[in-house]
């Protein structure tokens, strides 16, 4: 915590739209007293003014500070410095861009790329039919379905030609003639799975016909999407590739890896939580490990903050961007975020809290690549870090933003 | 039971006395339960499955034939989908607007296994019957029922009972105008480790519609069957084999779970052979038993109280293969319980090779999986890489059926003698083979006759009900105890299927209706001379009462009178009106006033008569024939005409005294309170008069 503590960004500001409430935190070397803090609402941004300079985070449209109300409240530690309320007039809250899963339509066309490198992995191609799959242990319960032969049972879900099948952090499309020049498919060689163990993962429907995990990559950069199903149906993982409606692929690769697998996952945690009512989520390795007990609080936030050395390049929720000094005047724009509590699972400690949240049926399990896992707790305790120590953790787990 | 009448065709339904029972599915067969009732104008429908082995609309019950607008009620009795999987299609997609129940526990199950079963036949099937979507909007619709809470929907009247068969399985008791049907849905009169057996009603029904699945069959006793059950578990574990148990998450899997952890209780020699339990939904579905505990039986019921039964001390979740070191003896229950891949499949293969080892089916196998195709104990078996194993391991199959047999059914039956048994729900020759052992086992009896039915899908049983019609006295009319032959007169008030009697008065009180009344009034008019108007009503009526003029009316000189004592005629300048009380007879009185104050108006002859004859009676002789007749009709001695002011007439020593000019008669002050008298006197006066003085 004593690393993390010096992270702390100097300004930090959270807006509830539905609430239409905030919280404006100032580190305690920003500002020692409440007297010495300017705070003022002008057209579309709130300003922030110390002897030390002037901040100015900027609204989202038709959201804006109500004159007047900041006013500043005690806070429990002394240390951390100054706390201040402020109340928000919402005229319409901002809305975010769904997942993949959500966007991609029936009767348009799409081509895939890999997002790390860019490169194209399938052919341009228009879906006759778009359709959710059965959530991941349905066959274990298709027995359940009626009193007598169930012909369900041996039902294969694979997408046809001209289908998109999606699950909650993948989707599932038949391979096609360009496959061959741009994936390569090979058993997993790391996976320390064995047959048996297969079955045990939990975020697999109907096709589950295998041994052994064929593994698909990237061939221009070797990087893991996803698995073969069978020789023509292949499975590709939300966060590792991405859908472009127009024919050119390089114009549509994001920079930022940690900030593209941020915005997916949240973008999914969002959609899946108002569809199906789930809050809390269990995410996993395709081993069936849970890497991250994830605990969604908050779809309506905007947060801004202001570090006080801009990072570059690490992805950390704040982006850079503004090298400026510090005591000059600093912008950044408040941006769409949900509010996470997580608790990462790799040590021993928390079983309790492991067994409770795997016996209870509103978990919801997510399965993203080994890798990926890592990056979503990098990204989280990333964004943990910056936070004033007093938001840091709520009982025994932490807190977190994800940008929308 | 009456014959078929003919003249139903035009009796009103909700008169009618046939009841009719028609599946749309289900009938002489197994899937799509929907079975339709009409009664009274009401109809309900049981259950709204699919056909399970039928894809897109093919998989529907024949809905077709009836209008969904006119269902007023929909029971659902359990989660499985050929119960309930076409359910969000008739809430969605189709006009019924009626109400639906199911149980709470079947409600909250029901979402669960539908919302992965509209994916799955979605994505394998060309055409949808409805979408997630669908499913979700229609969850609002569904309301829940408590077990033998009554509700009333229409004046249907239903409730449901423990039906066994699976978590939240109810049976349906309706009662419409006093016929009550039985609904069985699935049950098992077998109570096992969790679930209740299906209660037997303490109201018998008038007509029992029941499942009929295994027809004649007879299961094996559940106490040798779980004895047949442990001992081959001991055996394999004793002979140092591993002990796979294919079985599926929910239902079977917990019920199996809770003989086994008693089993080694009671064997301590066994403990240290352990016990897993893999499946990654075990944890979950375990999480619904024990919200639902409530629907369970008194066991566990009781149990929870002290600890979670559902916790148990030999058994160890498996989640995930990591932790499983086989090495030794063990028993595993594994999904799916078909063996068709997965878990159980792989512990399947690995394991069928070497005779000390064995696989125990507990329960039914489809055709054309794994677990069907080793129970005809072939040499070898195929792995799913295709290769090809020897089946050493010992295979044996033990049925947990959670359906009635032949045994319970009929148990069931006795106990409730219903007069009519509708059989659905089983295999056309299975359900044949019972309707044929039923009809053999009441053959004999003259005491109970029972009729079996079995119809087809779409082909209805009639069944005739002649309700007797009793209507209730309530009210102030039922504050005089009736007597035999007594007419009782009020208002017939039928509410749903009841009848009651009641006093208009009444009617605010006991029901939502209130009594009117109507108040008519009628303007001629008159220019004629008012007394002959008077005049001549006194000859229609005799009865012709004349009302205190109010103080307004003084000044515009009105007259009021009041005739046959309902009429009331004001006369003014120039009009009569005339105010009644609308009533058939009212009404009749108001016309021959009318027709009275018309012709008086209008016939000269009415008004000559008065011209000619201004003074046609001779007070005198008026006087000595009153005289003469009053000797006649009470003795000389009774008459005193001595004082022609003071004119008497004595009877029992009460004196009426007469007044000639306006023919009333009054008591002395005081003396009576018997009026018979004085309206005798008064009548014979006035006809005298009459007889002497005739109009027209």
């Amino acid at each position: 915590m004593e690393e993390t503590g010096k992270q702390q960004h100097e300004i930090f500001l959270e807006l509830r739209q539905r609430l239409e409430s905030g919280l404006l935190i100032l580190r305690k070397d920003v500002a020692h007293s409440p007297t010495e803090v300017k705070v003022f609402g002008s057209d579309s941004s709130l300003l922030i003014q110390t002897s030390r300079g002037l901040w100015r985070a900027e609204l989202p449209p038709r959201v804006s500070v109500v004159p007047g109300s900041c006013q500043p409240t005690p806070t429990g530690d002394a240390g951390e410095g100054l706390h201040f309320r402020l109340r928000l007039r919402v005229d319409q809250q901002t809305e975010s861009r769904g997942s993949v899963i959500e966007r991609i339509q029936v009767q348009q066309s799409y081509g895939f790329c890999c997002q790390a490198c860019g490169s194209r992995i399938l052919e341009q191609r228009v879906f006759q039919r778009v359709l959710p799959l059965p959530g991941g242990n349905w066959n274990t319960l298709v027995g359940e379905w009626c009193c007598h032969p169930d012909p369900f049972a041996n039902r294969k879900l694979l997408p046809r030609t001209e289908d998109c099948l999606t699950g909650d952090t993948y989707f599932l499309l038949a391979r096609d003639n360009s496959c061959n020049q741009t994936l390569t498919v090979e058993p997993d060689p790391t996976s320390a799975r064995s047959a048996a163990n297969h079955s045990q993962d939990s975020e697999k429907p109907r096709h589950v016909h295998r041994t052994t995990v064929k593994e698909v990559s990237c061939k221009n950069c070797s990087s893991m999407l996803g698995e073969a199903l069978t020789g023509d149906a292949l499975k590709f993982y939300i966060t590792e590739v991405m859908e472009i409606e127009s024919e050119d692929c390089e114009t549509k690769r994001a920079g930022n890896r940690l900030e593209f697998v941020e915005k997916t996952l949240s973008a999914r945690l969002v959609e899946l939580s108002s569809a199906q009512s789930i809050f809390r989520f269990s995410i996993q390795a395709p081993t069936g490990k849970t890497a991250i007990l994830l605990w969604l609080l908050n779809t309506d936030t905007l947060v801004a903050s202001f570090p006080e050395n801009p990072v570059t390049g690490n992805g950390t929720l704040i982006s850079p961007g503004d090298s400026r000094c510090p005591d000059e005047h600093q912008s950044r724009l408040a941006v769409s975020a949900v509010k996470v509590l997580y608790l990462p699972c790799s040590s021993t400690i928390h079983q309790d809290i492991v067994s409770a949240w795997e016996r209870d049926i509103s978990v919801h399990n997510l399965t993203l690549p080994h890798t990926t896992c890592q990056e979503v707790l990098q990204l989280l305790s990333a964004s943990t870090s910056c936070l004033p120590p007093s938001l840091r953790c709520m009982n025994s787990y932490q807190v977190a933003f994800m940008r929308r | 039971m009456a014959a078929k009448r003919k003249a139903d065709v035009t009796v009103p339904a909700e008169e009618s006395d046939q009841l009719l029972i028609r599946p749309l599915g289900a009938g002489q067969e197994v899937g799509r339960s929907c079975i339709i009732l009409e009664f009274k104008g009401r109809k309900i429908m049981l259950d709204c499955g699919i056909h399970p082995g039928l894809e897109g609309m093919d998989a529907l019950p024949y809905i077709d034939l009836i209008d969904p607008a006119e269902i007023d009620l929909l029971l659902i009795s359990h989660f499985h989908l050929d119960h309930c999987g076409a359910l969000p299609w008739f809430l969605q997609k189709t006009s019924f607007k009626g109400r639906t129940f199911m149980t709470h526990a079947t409600k909250a199950i029901y979402r669960w296994l539908l919302s992965d079963y509209v994916k799955v036949s979605n994505i394998s099937a060309d055409d949808m019957l409805y979408t997630e979507t669908d499913l979700e909007e229609s969850m609002d619709k569904i309301e829940t029922i408590n077990f033998h809470e009554v509700k009333e929907v229409a004046g249907i009247k239903f409730w449901c009972y423990h039906a066994g068969h699976v978590l939240g399985a109810a049976m349906f008791m309706i009662e419409i105008a006093g016929v009550k049907i039985l609904y069985t849905g699935d049950f098992s009169r077998q109570e096992d480790r969790h679930l209740m057996a299906a209660e037997i009603p303490s109201v018998k029904p008038d007509i029992l519609i029941t499942e009929s699945t295994y027809g004649t069959h007879i299961h094996e006793k559940r106490e040798e069957r779980e004895a047949r059950f442990c001992n081959t578990v001991h055996d394999i574990v004793n002979r140092e084999g591993r002990c796979l148990i294919p079985v599926f998450a929910l239902g079977r899997a917990q019920e199996l779970l809770l003989i086994l952890d008693e089993y080694w209780q009671n064997h301590p020699e066994l403990h240290d052979i352990p016990i897993y339990y893999a499946s990654s939904l075990a944890k979950k579905c375990m999480a619904v038993y024990q919200t639902y505990v409530n629907a369970m039986n008194d066991k566990i019921r009781k149990a929870i109280n002290i600890n979670n039964p559902f916790v148990f001390k030999h058994i160890s979740n498996l989640k995930s293969m990591d932790h499983f070191d086989d090495i030794g003896p063990s028993v595993v229950m594994a999904s799916p319980g078909m063996m068709q891949s997965g878990l159980s499949r792989e512990l399947f293969e690995s394991w069928c090779t070497d005779k000390r080892n064995g696989v125990i089916i507990a329960g039914y196998c489809v055709e054309g999986t794994l677990a069907k195709h080793i129970m005809s104990e072939p040499e070898e078996i195929t792995t799913m890489s295709g290769q090809k194993l020897q089946l050493k391991m010992s295979t044996d199959y033990i049925s947990f059926s959670a359906h009635t047999d032949y045994q319970q059914t009929s148990e069931f039956i006795r106990a409730l003698k219903p007069p009519h048994v509708i059989l659905v729900h089983g295999e056309q020759n299975e359900m044949a083979r019972l309707k044929a052992a039923l009809i053999r086992e009441y053959e004999d009896n003259d005491e109970v006759h029972i009729e079996v039915h079995n119809p087809r899908n779409t082909e209805a049983v009639t069944l005739n009900f002649r309700g007797e019609k009793l209507a209730k006295v309530m009210g102030c009319l039922a504050d005089k105890k009736c007597a035999q032959g007594q007419r009782v007169s009020g208002i017939l008030v039928k509410r749903n299927f009841s009848y009651h009697i009641l006093a208009p008065s009444d009617l605010s009180n006991y029901t939502e209706l209130a009594m009117s009344t109507v108040k008519q009034t009628q303007a001629i008019p008159f220019t004629g001379p008012y007394s002959l108007l008077v005049n001549q009503l006194r000859h229609l009526a005799g009865d012709v009462e004349e009302v205190e003029a109010s103080e307004k009316t003084e000044k515009i000189e009105k007259t009021t009178l009041k005739i046959f004592k309902n009429i009331t005629l004001l006369h003014e300048a120039g009009m009569v009106t005339l105010e009644w009380v609308a009533n058939p007879l009212n009404d009749m009185y108001a016309d021959a006033v009318t027709t009275v104050v018309l012709e008086v108006q209008s016939n000269p002859k009415a008004q000559k008569v008065m011209e000619s004859k201004p003074e046609a009676v001779d007070v005198e002789e008026y006087q000595r024939r009153l005289e003469i007749m009053f000797q006649d009709m009470f003795g000389e001695d009774c008459v005193d005409f001595k004082d022609p002011k003071n004119l008497s007439v004595t009877v029992d020593g009460k004196t009426a005294y007469i007044s000639l000019e306006t023919r009333t008669v009054d008591y002395e002050e005081g003396s009576a309170d018997d009026e018979s008298i004085k309206e005798m006197v008064e009548l014979a006066v006035q006809r005298l008069y009459d007889a002497m003085n005739p109009t027209m």
